[in-house]
């Protein structure tokens, strides 16, 4: 009873006790297990232990584990870039320089494929011909050499809906020719439809494939969908099986739009990244390329040497030039008065000239331009000295003396000449000086007028010019020289102011606008033949009398307009000197009317048909008239001879058309059966004779002349006269006729 | 954009082709070329607010010895039935046709074109006919047309899209 009067408390503790008894070690485990399981500190120790061997055991076994980090990680970078981006590029630095190295590296070397693509074609014959294709065809020559080097390239790829035909997507390397790719994917189902209806081909035949010209395109099956590619050149196997991961990939995608489709396109607007997988192309070599590569080096190094040759010509021509331009130059200075050279050398293209150089003498650095040299690449080493060069003493004289105006210095040996009007005191000092120069040993001033104050008053009221010398002899004054007419007038009123000149004369001056120096001026310039005469009115107008040719009038008239003083030229009373020779000869010659007389440049020609006779007298007589220098009968005809008379009858005969119409009536036929008859008969005389025809056309009948012509030739043709016999021309002259004569070719004139 | 596949279809001769060319091209040509297989135009239409791209599938014309093929009818979503309005013998065949597609395709909208309404000398068929015609399958609309004039062809094509986009 005991037992069962104890508490429920009392029972519950001993039953704790004896848990404690009997569970106490695994209580004390548990206890750790649950501070294990809620320290997270302890969470965090245990996981980074095995974190790295988990992922990697993970990674083993497919991608989750990455596709599952794939957003932390964005946002972990996205976070570090925002917060501070310098860690990371210090990171990625070692691998973005060389990434962006090898991309440029790509593109650099497909800009130079592409260029060496082009340059290699440019001038082999294969390159002509494809600079012809790219003419023909309108496309730019690297377009052309493109599509020939290329390999292969996907130039548009299909998604059809297969059951409707309709478009889904199109992709185009370009983004012309899209306008119709519906259109062509409804024709490129038709054609299927057709191809399997026709040759009973099984529907699900994985690939069909149809060749353009360069075009294949290769049409690929899935259950709903048909890709078609289109494609040019040699297309690699692989895009077969790309072409089946692709349909599989949209099949798989777009199931449901697939099954579903009701025509409306835009649930495949994202199949453009699928499909843009396709769009692949390779411009790599051909083989034929390859073996041409191999000739890349040669033809490297025989532009090189080529360029290395004409560099190396054209510097040798440049230092050929160089020299002959040097040499020049010392040799001119050579000429120099005042300098005296006495060594050239030349180092490293520098030029040194050694010497003596007065410092009269031109400077000659001043030459260097002349003769094209550089002065940079000149060296002057020259003593100064001084000449006794006939210029430099002259010079020096002039420098020591300083001449007033109106003394005249020249030097003859070792004597200077002083001439000219100069004041005494001048004249002692000149004489004085000029001895202190050197190279002058005399002088000699009895040339020097020293002027009295009379003449000087009488050249002050008179103002004589140069052309007037005055002498004074006691009280008469002589004038001497030209002048007008109306200063002498004014001269002689001046002098009469002056009461210490009793005599003037003037007669012996000329007067420069007198009718009569002015003639002489004129026959001087004019260099006038015999047959004209000349003389100079009151007006000043030179009048031309006789005979001249044209060109003598021509010449006298612009001759004219360059004397001053005359006031014109008048040659109405000229006559051309060639036509009235050729009146002379028609009166003596007195030529029948078949012959026309023509006179040009001192030749006589005569041309038509003469009898012998008539010719045999023009032979003799020609050259007998005055102003004939030559008798020319080369286009004259012996109407004696047979041939001749042949050709006549052959010029009288022509057709004439009335209307615009080409036909040839039997009368024509006619007509030019007699024409070969005659000229077989020509030929027995003259085996070179040709058959002339001339057909003549006017503004709307050239075709029908023409077409007519051809007709006359085939006609004659069948009468005997060869293509070669025949020499036909097509004559524009307003008229319809058609014209035969006879030739003589070069062979039979000769 | 909604694209939707449609056949012309009738007897040789009857006008298919240039039904076509009027409707797309506005161009009406006295000269018969007969065609060979099949020839593909397209034009947009405007249904209400929807722009629809009719892929006009002109189909050869049915001959005793040259059935249609009728691999070319797969995916249509609508059909123009032309009857030369001069020639009676026309209406047979084009049911004929139309049979073979239902079977084919089960029923699909459906347009009947009276083609040659320009020649009313010559013009044969009765409107009994014409109504006839209108009864099949209850209702389907039926049209004098005429190629060479125009008449009713823009109408008639509008009709079939219209139906296209309510189907």
């Amino acid at each position: 009873m005991t037992e069962k009067n104890q508490s429920p408390q009392a029972s519950s503790s001993d039953i704790q006790a004896l848990r404690e008894i009997l569970f106490q070690e695994e209580s004390v485990r548990i206890d750790k297990i649950e501070t294990l399981l809620n320290d997270k500190n302890l969470h965090a120790k245990a996981i980074a232990e095995v974190l790295a061997e988990a992922v990697r055991l993970r990674s083993k076994e497919g991608n989750q584990l990455g596709e599952a980090l794939q957003p932390a990680v964005e946002n972990a970078i996205t976070a570090s870039i925002a917060k501070n981006p310098k860690p990371l590029s210090d990171a990625l630095f070692p691998v973005m320089g060389p990434s962006i190295r090898k991309a440029i590296n790509h593109a650099i070397a497909g800009m130079l494929q592409s260029l060496n693509q082009t340059l290699e074609h440019s001038f082999s014959a294969k390159g002509l011909q494809w600079r012809l294709d790219a003419f023909r065809t309108g496309k730019s020559f690297a377009e052309v050499v493109m599509l020939n080097t290329l390999v292969y390239r996907v130039e548009q790829v299909f998604l059809i809906h297969k059951e409707t035909g309709l478009l889904l997507k199109h992709l185009s390397f370009d983004t012309s020719g899209n306008e119709d790719a519906d259109v062509i994917s409804s024709m490129l189902t038709a054609v299927r439809d057709f191809i399997q209806d026709s040759f009973t081909t099984s529907s699900d035949q994985e690939e069909q494939s149809l060749r353009l010209g360069d075009l294949e395109i290769i049409v690929e099956q899935g259950p709903d969908t048909v890709l078609a590619v289109v494609c040019r050149g040699n297309i690699p196997r692989s895009l077969y099986t790309n072409m089946s991961i692709v349909l599989e990939d949209i099949q798989h995608e777009f199931h449901a739009a697939l099954q579903n489709f009701d025509g409306d396109t835009s649930h495949f607007d994202h199949v453009e990244t699928l499909l843009s997988t396709l769009m692949i192309s390779d411009y790599g070599k051909k083989q034929e390329e390859e073996s041409s590569s191999s000739q890349k080096p040669l033809i490297v190094i025989v532009g090189v040497l080529s360029i290395a040759l004409l560099w190396w010509g054209w510097h040798i021509y440049q230092n050929h030039i160089n020299t002959t331009h040097w040499q020049h130059y010392i040799e001119s200075l050579r000429h120099e008065s005042g300098i005296v050279l006495t060594h050239v050398s030349e180092k490293d293209g520098l030029h040194t000239l050694t010497g003596l150089r007065d410092p009269l003498s031109k400077e000659p650095a001043s030459l260097l331009k002349t003769f094209e040299l550089n002065k940079d690449n000149v060296q002057y080493k020259f003593q100064p000295y001084r000449s006794l060069d006939h210029d430099i003493v002259l010079k020096r004289a002039i420098q020591r003396l300083q001449p007033p105006q109106g003394i005249h210095l020249a030097l003859k040996g070792n004597t200077l000449y002083i001439s000219g009007r100069a004041s005494k005191a001048w004249a002692d000092y000149a004489e004085k000086q000029a001895l202190w120069v050197t190279g002058i040993e005399a002088v000699d001033t009895r040339q020097l007028i020293q002027p009295t104050p009379l003449i000087e008053r009488i050249r002050k009221a008179i103002q004589p010019s140069n052309d007037i010398h005055l002498q004074l002899n006691g009280s008469t004054l002589t004038l001497t020289g030209k002048a007008t007419q109306a200063w002498l007038k004014h001269a002689k009123t001046s002098i009469e102011s002056i009461p210490e000149v009793a005599n003037y004369h003037d007669e012996q001056v000329i007067r420069t606008d007198s009718p009569e120096y002015l003639l002489s001026l004129a026959k001087q310039a004019l260099h006038t033949p015999k047959s004209v005469t000349l003389r100079m009115n009151n007006d000043k107008i030179l009048v031309a009398q006789g005979y001249a040719s044209k060109q003598w009038i021509n010449q006298a008239k612009r001759t004219m307009d360059t004397i001053s003083g005359i006031q014109g030229f008048n040659y109405r009373a000229l006559k051309l000197s060639d036509d009235v020779i050729l009146a002379r000869a028609m009166k003596i010659l007195q030529p029948p009317a078949s012959v026309n007389l023509s006179f040009t440049k001192g030749i006589l020609i005569a041309q038509g048909i003469a009898p012998e006779t008539w010719v045999k007298h023009a032979q003799e007589n020609a050259l007998l008239i005055q102003g004939v220098h030559s008798f020319s009968t080369e286009k004259l005809h012996l109407d004696t001879s047979p041939w001749q008379k042949l050709n006549i009858e052959v010029q009288s005969i022509h057709l004439v058309s009335t209307n615009k119409k080409p036909t040839l009536t039997s009368h024509d036929k006619t007509i030019l059966k007699k024409l070969a008859d005659i000229y077989q008969k020509s030929l027995k005389l003259n085996p070179t004779t040709q058959l002339q025809i001339l057909a003549f056309y006017d503004a709307d009948t050239k075709l029908v002349a023409r077409i007519r012509l051809n007709k006359i030739i085939s006609i004659l043709k069948a009468y005997g006269i060869s293509q070669l016999q025949i020499n036909s021309q097509l004559i524009y002259q307003g008229n319809k006729a058609i014209k035969f004569s006879l030739l003589k070719t070069k062979e039979a004139t000769h | 954009m909604i694209q939707k596949k449609i056949c012309i279809l009738g007897a040789a001769g009857v006008g298919k082709t240039s039904l076509t060319a009027q409707f797309v091209y506005s161009k009406f040509s006295e000269k018969y070329l007969s065609t060979m297989g099949v020839k593909i135009d397209r034009k947009q239409v405007e249904v209400g607010n929807t722009s629809v791209n009719l892929m006009i599938w002109d189909i050869h014309g049915e001959e005793k010895y040259k059935k249609i093929t009728t691999s070319y009818l797969r995916g249509a979503s609508g059909i123009i039935t032309v009857i030369d309005g001069t020639r009676p013998d026309t209406v047979p065949t084009a049911l004929e046709i139309l049979e073979r597609v239902e079977q084919d395709l089960g029923i699909i909208p459906n347009v009947f074109l009276i083609n040659k309404a320009d020649l009313t000398d010559a013009w044969c068929i009765p409107n009994d006919t014409i109504e006839e015609l209108a009864q099949h399958h209850q209702s389907t609309p039926v049209y004098k047309t005429s190629a060479k004039t125009g008449e009713h062809v823009e109408e008639s094509f509008l009709k079939l899209a219209e139906m296209l986009i309510q189907s």
